[in-house]
């Protein structure tokens, strides 16, 4: 991913200390910092701290960012530092309808299983809540930003190959996971 | 299993799609940003050193005001030191109002700031230093030939204090703060 020369120069313009240029760059990635920290902490307010201490260690640590490597990159490691740094503080999604599946898991007509899908979209949520984190993050970069196996190797420092074995193993939990809870004839 | 991998594919991409950011980030973290001025100052490099200079900064200026009854009584040497590290703002901004707002509410002085011509200074921040127990806010401006900075002090009952420091080359450039 090669830097544009607009990025090279709001980040030239922070690294001399200009108040625009540090406007722009937050301008142009809060939208993408606070995806990121609402999708792997799922509460808002959770999210806004997370999205707060990316920009502050952002501002903080641009003058070491030389752009030998990308940007995007050396962002998505602050957010992922800033996610773990809140983990402890983060609360969890509570299930919704606790107890509810287990009242519904004889097979089912379609309209039953239409309930089951809906329910198991709801629950997806709080089964991606109890990942562990690392794991969790994985998903979240995945699937909100579209990163391929490569860029989250650069990111989580690990190879492609590894990656796309850590998905495939994530995925089969999650499948594991909820099928466990809806039962596996109903889907 | 292999049903649910196509279903599961869409209801992540579904659930975990892109967000637009809450206008309170913009507020909330912008002011965190602009009132956490220690950290945007590391990204000059100098993370490492920072206690050191720090420790420096506050050695010099112990020494500096030592003998000193007030701002106007400072050596054209320690006003040129003082002009020298004017970039250690605490407070950083080129908004006339913002810094005036900052350092009233910080150090209880109203400053009235110049505000020069672009071409000639260019304002950058301020800070709050003592000199000998008095609060004295310090404007800094980055000139075309060097720095300054503009102290200015609370005096009762008389009003308010103002020098100016400068480093650079010709220090008349100085004068360019308040006399267009």
């Amino acid at each position: 991913m090669v830097l544009e020369e607009t990025d090279r120069e709001v980040i030239e313009g922070c690294r001399r200390g200009e108040s625009d240029a540090f406007r722009a760059l937050f301008e142009r990635y809060k939208d993408k910092v606070y995806t990121i920290a609402l999708r792997y902490s799922g509460d808002a307010s959770v999210a806004q701290d997370i999205a707060q201490e990316t920009f502050l260690k952002l501002f903080a640590g641009i003058g070491s960012f030389r752009g030998h490597s990308s940007f995007d990159s050396w962002l998505y490691r602050l957010i992922v530092n800033s996610c773990f740094d809140q983990k402890r503080k983060t609360r969890r999604l509570t299930p919704l309808i606790d107890g509810f599946l287990d009242l519904i898991q004889a097979p089912g007509t379609s309209a039953l299983d239409d309930v089951m899908r809906a329910e198991m979209s709801s629950r997806l949520r709080s089964v991606i809540a109890g990942l562990p984190p690392e794991e969790r993050m994985l998903i979240v970069l995945r699937y909100t930003q579209g990163l391929s196996y490569e860029e989250l190797g650069e990111i989580m420092g690990c190879s492609s190959g590894t990656i796309g074995s850590r998905l495939n193993r994530i995925h089969k939990a999650l499948e594991k996971r909820l099928l466990r809870l809806a039962g596996r004839n109903c889907v | 299993m292999s049903d649910l991998r196509p279903w599961l594919e869409m209801e992540l991409t579904r659930q975990l799609s892109p967000v637009t950011a809450p206008a309170s980030l913009s507020h909330t973290a912008w002011t965190a940003i602009q009132t956490r001025p220690e950290k945007r100052r590391a990204a000059t490099g100098g993370c490492v050193l920072w206690p050191a200079v720090a420790f420096m900064l506050l050695f010099a200026c112990g020494a500096l005001f030592r003998n000193m009854r007030d701002i106007t009584q400072l050596t054209g040497q320690e006003l040129r030191s003082l002009a020298d590290s004017s970039l250690a703002c605490d407070f950083w901004s080129d908004d006339p109002a913002e810094i005036r707002n900052w350092v009233k509410s910080k150090g209880n002085i109203d400053v009235d700031i110049p505000v020069a011509h672009p071409a000639a200074a260019r304002l950058m921040g301020a800070r709050l230093i003592r000199v000998r127990g008095t609060l004295v806010a310090a404007i800094a401006y980055r000139m075309s030939n060097g720095a300054s900075t503009l102290l200015v002090a609370r005096q009762r009952p008389e009003g308010q204090l103002y020098e100016v420091a400068f480093s650079g080359g010709e220090s008349q450039g100085a004068c360019l703060l308040c006399h267009l």
